[in-house]
């Protein structure tokens, strides 16, 4: 749940200084992230403030705090109560997301009260405030963690391409392919040359030629475009990359176990689209061409025979 | 009944299918079984996963006039679902698996194929996840059992069959992200059964009222803390305030 810049009709404490109606005073989450294959364990999760008027509230019960889980992809929302101590865990389970989930918490009146204090900001400073029961007192919009479930890691193609046909694509050995707005890159072939792919695709030591004819151009014009975005300053990290382009996690996945290393905007600035994409992709050139090699060497062998 | 492995349809269909929405809709709306499918893919479609759930039929029911089988229907389809993994259940390529594969004729039934929107609407997830779980031909029928059972009560399906009988009082809720919590849900519904009940008749307009003033509520107060009954009673009385308006 994202209050934002959201105004109030009296004083809330946001832990955005800017949207706040308290002078100077924080409202956060605090705890241990674990990660486990399972999800993510939020350990010791309480809530923090250096607001003395709020910690009375709270102490006095007269206010309510609470963490709000969401994750919109799987429609799932659930509260948890906080407190100021240590001991409250909270398990992200896996099995609950996928993709983004918003991890936020507020601060609420349990019951009606008169809401008057002297860290409020100038403009409230000597006024009081009748509060009603479940008014928001406090904001924290949290932070995003992100879940995937990936099950196609081992196969790099599989996790990057997906490859099908379209009815209203001309037989003409053009193709298309769409980048954005998906979990994967889509290529799309006319029906007949989707079928001939796929004979190929299975015929053993053919995929490598596959890997070069379509695949590495694909793959470096797709490497060309997050370069210039990352050269303008579009994305604010790489996992912003891969929330604009889902795809980009397997790449995220393949490059730090080529390079042994987190992948960063820096390497992107660095990189030859070409170049990487034919490491992304196993360098299938060599084989690919031995593999024709074979085929070239086999057909002479056999116009020899006939001779 | 036996055990079966869930399936889900692959990227590879769903991006197909996305593509040739016209196409696939036609053919849908002309084949009253789904033999046409794996033409239309050259491969398979369907991937298994390793989740199991018991084996489980559903009726067909045309345009879902049968109220009563269509809440039959629902709870069946709840029943047998209701422990996979909610990353699978609200996973559009999981129903793609049961519209155009297990259950085909049941799906094509409930819905007259009136043109490429419902099958982009009702079965295809095409205006968002939320509201295609929500709009979806089966997908709906899930969530209704899901966001209104109440194990407090009697008959725990006391407001399943409210809303069954007629969708409109409980269908504008679903589009908004506060019907996530299923006790605010099942506290509209209670408080909007109760007002007709008192009153004794139903303006069925009303309900895309009730579902704006919960947002406005929820605008200032934090929605996700108000208790069932408070929802109810606010609710309630909202809807008498409706109902006296017409009286006057």
């Amino acid at each position: 749940m994202q209050v934002r810049s959201k105004l109030f009709p009296y004083p809330v404490l946001n832990h955005n200084i800017i949207n706040s109606s308290y002078f100077n005073k924080i409202f956060e989450l605090s705890f241990e992230r674990v990660d486990s294959k399972n999800g993510i364990l939020l350990r010791n999760i309480k809530f923090k403030t250096d607001s003395n008027y709020i910690l009375d509230l709270f102490r006095n019960g007269l206010i309510g705090v609470k963490c709000v889980i969401e994750c919109s992809y799987t429609v799932f929302r659930r509260t948890y109560e906080l407190s100021t101590e240590d001991g409250n865990n909270i398990l992200l389970d896996k099995n609950d997301f996928d993709g983004k989930v918003e991890i936020s918490s507020f601060a609420y009146a349990k019951e009606n009260f008169i809401l008057f204090s002297d860290e409020f900001s100038d403009e409230y400073k000597g006024m009081e405030f009748e509060i009603d029961k479940y008014d928001l007192i406090a904001i924290n919009d949290g932070f995003i963690a992100k879940f995937e479930h990936l099950e196609t890691e081992e196969n790099v193609a599989k996790s990057i391409f997906n490859i099908t046909f379209d009815n209203n694509i001309e037989e003409d050995g053009m193709y298309e392919v769409k980048y954005e707005g998906g979990k994967k890159i889509n290529i799309y072939l006319s029906r007949n040359e989707y079928q001939n792919y796929k004979v190929v695709y299975n015929s053993v030591g053919f995929k490598e030629v596959f890997f070069s004819m379509l695949l590495v151009p694909v793959l470096t014009e797709a490497f060309t475009t997050i370069k210039k975005l990352t050269e303008l300053d579009t994305f604010s990290d790489i996992e912003d990359i891969c929330t604009q382009y889902g795809w980009f996690y397997s790449i995220k996945y393949r490059y730090n176990q080529l390079k042994n290393h987190e992948l960063t905007k820096d390497d992107i600035l660095e990189w030859s689209p070409i170049q990487i994409a034919q490491e992304i992709l196993g360098k299938p050139f060599a084989t690919s061409l031995c593999n024709i090699l074979d085929v070239v060497k086999n057909n002479k062998e056999g116009d020899s025979d006939n001779e | 009944m036996s055990k079966i492995y869930i399936k889900m349809m692959t990227d590879r269909a769903y991006e197909h299918l996305k593509r040739n929405l016209g196409v696939i809709a036609n053919k849908i709306k002309d084949n009253d079984d789904n033999s046409w499918v794996l033409d239309e893919f050259i491969d398979y479609p369907f991937v298994e996963k390793k989740y199991e759930i018991e084996d489980f039929v559903l009726e067909e029911n045309k345009e879902s006039s049968d109220k009563k089988l269509d809440f039959q229907n629902s709870v069946t389809l709840y029943n047998a679902l209701k422990n996979l993994p909610t990353f699978i259940i609200t996973n559009e390529k999981f129903w793609l698996w049961l519209y155009f594969e297990k259950f085909y004729k049941v799906t094509k039934s409930m819905m007259e194929i009136k043109g490429v929107s419902t099958v982009r609407d009702h079965w295809m997830f095409g205006q968002g996840i939320r509201r295609g779980l929500m709009f979806g031909v089966l997908s709906r029928c899930f969530f209704r059992v899901s966001l209104t059972i109440d194990e407090s009560r009697k008959d725990k399906f006391e407001l399943t069959k409210w809303i069954v009988e007629l969708p409109e009082r409980y269908r504008n809720l679903t589009w908004r992200v506060y019907s996530s919590e299923k006790h605010l849900v099942r506290g509209i519904i209670s408080g909007e059964k109760k007002a007709v009940e008192k009153i004794g008749f139903e303006n069925a307009s009303f309900y895309p009222s009730i579902a704006k003033y919960v947002s406005r509520i929820g605008s200032v107060k934090f929605l996700d803390v108000i208790e069932e009954k408070d929802i109810e009673t606010l609710v309630y009385d909202k809807m008498i305030e409706y109902y006296n308006t017409i009286k006057k």
